[in-house]
């Protein structure tokens, strides 16, 4: 059987065009995809948890699906500080029943923008997103900035369908009628393709934006002859270039939130678009890294009015980053039992909060064997969104998409296992 | 020994990314386990395979691999268990860890990367 139109669940560019061939209820094919979205589709049977698995002196063992949402329960209710974590490899339904569990059991919880756009949710909360639709930037965009961000390793098909390959209605010589700018520490592919590179010096993304904005206000007279390692007369001419767009986007990836002065430097990105409008149309957008990581954000803020890193400990949402960040709350060995959903924490958190994670105890809801199941307690395996179970999830533009479910899963899906941990909590209550 | 300061910087790679679901594959480990730099820098420190990274908080073993598009202070590891290994807490008020620009230290050495159980058992310690 052939089946049109399916959404890849892997990166934020969440590209519907997929054809998928499955025969019976295995999948043979995957065409119009990159190397991630092939991967992730084809190898989904590969290396899967088979049964739910709970650890005791000997290592792990398998147990019953009732006994594993038994302890998951007791795990939870028994904990005084838990933080359930993870959330951008998921459907925002789940993620949704994700905050009933959280609102239930008054619990940290913290999804994976944490270590990845989390910055940028700082930034904008201060100054504003001026952005649009990723359809805007393929009809219209005639300059694309990719700034601190590599989309040919980590969005592969991003500057084929939306940005720079693309032929749109007044973009219609496609590449030919685009300039292509990167700004980045170091050369990449990406920047091989670009038509100007700024190799700039690490860590003076702040700098150099806010340079650029001076140039724009017309205050480019202090400035020094180089900054970041970039001449000021190349800084005047990307300024120009940018005033003399019909329509400018910037991209910006972890290139610009992890390094230096991180939400800063969002927040000056974010000033720099707005007066580029005062005399062109420009936007701002994150390259968000997983799926539906821009899901996760929208669902936690139409639930408790916060993107992330949210404290529900004390009856209503608490909300402070650098005091209830995931990292922070494990780090200051706080948190006393942790549930994992749709993440790898363990492979993506840093020394300090992994070390804690070993000490306490942890529930995986993961179809793989990981690095964060090496060192879960219990471990309940799950149908994979996006390919086993359907659902709904963001692009990184914010447009909500419905991804499907094409072949039969033997596991439940995180909605139906998190639906069956809450019910559990209610026999106990 | 010759050691040498640079700073560090960790990222995606298309290969980290494609076997990101298979954590334990060899894939994965030689997709992550691995250090790019620059052929001077790797000149410089005769370095031959392997490279020992260290941060303030820890050291770890890593393949050596050359990029040419990399400056010489710079050295650049795919995200994953192992750059995460000597990376730490140092989040500022925003909540995010540094994974980029962070101070190092690298030395030629001849042992070889841990697998990721092994890995993984050091925090257990």
């Amino acid at each position: 059987m052939i089946i049109k139109n399916v959404v890849c669940p892997f990166c934020g560019s969440l590209c519907d065009d997929l054809t998928v061939e499955v025969e019976g209820n295995e999948i043979k094919n995957v065409d119009n995809t990159c190397k991630l979205g092939y991967n992730k589709i084809v190898g989904y049977s590969h290396g899967r948890i088979e049964a739910p698995l709970i650890r005791d002196k000997e290592g792990l063992k398998e147990i019953s699906y009732d006994k594993a949402i038994d302890e998951a329960a007791k795990i939870l209710c028994n904990a005084r500080r838990p933080l359930m974590y993870g959330w951008s490899s998921t459907t925002c339904e789940a993620i949704e029943k994700g905050i009933e569990l959280a609102i239930k059991i008054g619990s940290l919880i913290d999804q994976t923008a944490t270590v990845c756009h989390g910055p940028t949710t700082l930034g904008i909360q201060e100054e504003g997103k001026p952005s649009c639709t990723l359809g805007e930037v393929k009809n219209r965009a005639d300059l694309v900035i990719y700034w601190g961000c590599n989309p040919f390793h980590a969005h592969p098909r991003h500057m084929g369908r939306y940005s720079t390959f693309t032929k749109g209605y007044f973009t219609n010589k496609g590449r030919k009628d685009r300039k292509i700018i990167v700004v980045d520490v170091r050369e990449s592919d990406t920047s091989k393709v670009a038509d100007i590179f700024l190799k700039i010096e690490p860590g003076s993304d702040y700098k150099i934006i806010n340079a650029l904005t001076s140039i724009i206000i017309g205050n480019g007279d202090i400035l020094p002859e180089e900054i970041g390692g970039i001449s000021k007369d190349r800084l005047e001419y990307i300024a120009g270039e940018m005033v003399n767009a019909n329509f400018g986007i910037v991209f910006f990836g972890l290139g610009v939130t992890m390094t230096g002065v991180k939400d800063k430097n969002i927040g000056s990105l974010s000033r720099l678009v707005k007066e580029l409008n005062r005399n062109t149309k420009f936007s701002l957008m994150p390259m968000r890294g997983h799926y539906n990581v821009s899901g996760a954000g929208n669902v936690f803020t139409w639930l408790t009015g916060f993107p992330y890193a949210i404290d529900l400990s004390r009856g209503y949402a608490y909300y402070n980053p650098g005091e209830t960040t995931a990292n922070d709350v494990l780090a200051r060995k706080e948190v006393d039992a942790i549930l994992v959903v749709a993440s790898d924490p363990v492979a993506h958190f840093v020394n300090p909060s992994i070390r804690r994670l070993a000490e306490i105890p942890l529930i995986a809801i993961e179809p793989y064997t990981s690095a964060t199941t090496e060192l879960a307690d219990l471990i309940i395996p799950v149908a994979i969104s996006g390919i086993e179970a359907d659902g709904t999830a963001y692009r990184m533009d914010e447009i909500p998409i419905r991804v499907k479910k094409f072949i039969d899963s033997k596991f439940k899906s995180d909605l139906e296992i998190l639906t069956d941990i809450i019910n559990r909590i209610d026999r106990y209550e | 020994m010759k050691k040498k300061r640079v700073k560090l910087i960790t990222g995606r790679t298309i290969e980290q990314g494609m076997f990101i679901e298979h954590k334990t594959s060899k894939e994965y480990f030689d997709a992550t386990a691995t250090c790019f730099m620059n052929e001077r820098l790797i000149k410089e420190l005769d370095i031959e395979d392997y490279v020992k990274v260290n941060t303030d908080i820890a050291s770890i073993v890593l393949r050596a691999e050359r990029e040419k598009g990399i400056p010489k202070d710079l050295i650049f590891i795919p995200m994953g268990p192992w750059a995460n290994f000597i990376l730490n807490i140092d989040i500022g008020l925003s909540g995010m860890p540094s994974f980029k620009g962070v101070d190092a230290t690298i030395e030629p050495t001849d042992d070889r990367p841990l697998e990721l159980k092994d890995l993984i058992g050091l925090y257990k310690g």
